[in-house]
């Protein structure tokens, strides 16, 4: 009998393409939970500045606000004008906008999706749009950090001070870069992606292979929010933790903050909950391009990790 | 005929009407193939013991308008693997869940899930992020989102489910 072949994986050419180089011009919007983590929006800007990119930022944009749906507390207008509203912010400096949050980028392209809903929806956002003297923008597309940056990895590799040579890490995409409501969003095979591992390969990382990579990191968007027992969220996340322990990696690797943020804090939830020590430090992509580019301490602010991430910085050999 | 049976049947088609009349309706349940992809690889159908997308879409299918009711609408992790693993076009289960959540809201349930997420809302009424820290939008940009927020209809809704929320806690007590 043969040998079981990998399932082979599909990527969007046409998305692939549309990626803007390190040269174009790009609008950088920024997410509310990176707040919580400043390194990956100091890490992305001043990473992309050393690689002769300057990521155009406003304090004219308000949150990504697409998610409010799935809160069940705004109305699919509000949503629709606010995300048109941000892409006339964009639209000032680029077409081309950037992110480092799943959820920024999701709540983007399933508005893109409801916008070509139909029962004159597009119509009632213009008229709401008219009223504050903005106009319905329909060619700004929104990347993700983790597309921009795969794309332009022969410069990461160029311009990093060290190599992951040697660091076990294990990567996590989480559900809101695999899964979109506009398919002409997905860049990479949803059941099958592997742009991280070939960004962080390039970069000589050892990539752990766990039999949970794609499941969610138990945040679930608001299921965390939802119940004040969190207990299906932390079984998720126990399951995904426990998946990934085995093959003690170094560090995980996150697109995502709200995905850090719940992975980070999880930890001392499910000792309480679980009697069960994880200790697994959580990196976002930016922050560990960051240090593999030796940008300085305040610009990373890693001290707000929950679970410490010094030996992992140690390891690559750091100095910021 | 059941009681229970006659409830179905009488709710049946006020639960599709009202999925139908909601601004993301477009689904096509009958169009279902019961071939249960949304439900292996859903996160909530391995925590939850009655989460189970083929089965709330067989429950909408038979008009069972005591999902409303059913907690389990609240399990959905909402990370829409079931919609790019879904081998028919014109269901989208992540907005079933969404819609269903709505009108359960709009009828009264679950309203104790929104009393971590309600004052979320406020933040972003009040500064246009979400954050407890200021924000960072500038004065006039932050005045049209607030007109936004206001012409609309968001700052209704946020007020409505507050007070619906305040209501039902005060029955509880």
């Amino acid at each position: 009998m043969d040998e079981k072949q990998p399932r082979r994986r599909t990527i969007n050419e046409e998305r692939l393409n549309a990626i803007p180089a390190m040269s174009d011009k790009i609008f950088y919007f920024q997410g509310c939970t990176e707040r919580a983590y400043p390194g990956i929006n100091g890490a992305f800007i001043d990473a992309c500045k050393a690689m002769g990119n300057t990521p155009v930022t406003s304090n004219e944009q308000s949150c990504c606000t697409g998610n409010f749906l799935a809160f069940n507390t705004a109305p699919l207008e509000t949503v629709l004008a606010i995300t048109q509203r941000n892409y006339n912010v964009i639209k000032k400096a680029s077409a081309s906008c950037v992110t480092t949050c799943n959820g920024c980028f999701s709540s983007f392209h399933n508005c893109d999706a409801y916008f070509r809903h139909g029962d004159g929806i597009q119509a009632r956002v213009k008229n709401v749009l008219k009223k504050i003297g903005k106009t319905y923008i329909e060619d700004v597309i929104v990347f993700h950090a983790a597309e921009f940056l795969y794309k332009n990895r022969d410069l990461l590799v160029q311009h990093a001070k060290h190599t992951l040579d040697g660091v076990k890490i294990a990567v996590h995409y989480g559900c809101h870069f695999l899964h979109q409501e506009d398919p002409r969003a997905l860049l990479d095979d949803f059941e099958n992606p592997g742009i991280l591992e070939e960004l962080l390969g390039g970069l000589q990382a050892s990539i752990v292979e766990y039999r949970e990579r794609l499941l969610c990191c138990g945040a679930g968007l608001n299921q965390r929010m939802l119940h004040d027992d969190r207990i299906n969220s932390l079984k998720i996340t126990r399951r995904k933790l426990a998946s990934i322990k085995q093959h003690a990696p170094d560090a995980i690797v996150v697109v995502c903050p709200y995905c850090l943020l719940h992975l980070d804090s999880a930890q001392a939830e499910l000792e309480v909950e679980f009697d069960e020590t994880f200790d697994i430090p959580v990196l976002h992509l930016t922050e560990l391009i960051g240090i593999l580019f030796d940008l300085p301490p305040e610009v990373l602010q890693l001290a707000v990790h929950r679970v410490p991430v010094d030996a992992v910085v140690q390891k690559i050999g750091y100095q910021g | 005929m059941t009681a229970d049976k006659t409830r179905k049947e009488e709710g049946a088609t006020s639960l599709l009407n009202a999925i139908n009349q909601h601004p993301l309706a477009g689904n096509d349940y009958l169009a279902c193939i019961q071939c249960g992809r949304c439900v292996g690889s859903c996160p909530a159908a391995k925590v939850s013991e009655k989460f189970n997308m083929r089965v709330i879409n067989q429950r909408i299918i038979e008009n069972d308008t005591t999902l409303l009711a059913d907690e389990t609408i609240w399990d959905c992790f909402y990370c829409q693997s079931c919609v790019n693993l879904c081998p028919r076009d014109n269901i989208d289960s992540y907005k079933t869940i969404l819609i269903l959540r709505d009108l359960a809201l709009d009828q009264g349930h679950g309203l104790q899930h929104m009393k971590n997420i309600l004052p979320i809302m406020r933040w972003y009424i009040e500064k246009g992020v979400l954050t407890d820290g200021p924000s960072w939008m500038e004065p006039r940009a932050l005045d049209e989102v607030r007109k936004i927020n206001e012409i609309t209809g968001l700052n209704e809704r946020v007020h409505g489910l507050e007070q619906k929320l305040r209501k039902a806690s005060a029955a509880k007590e």
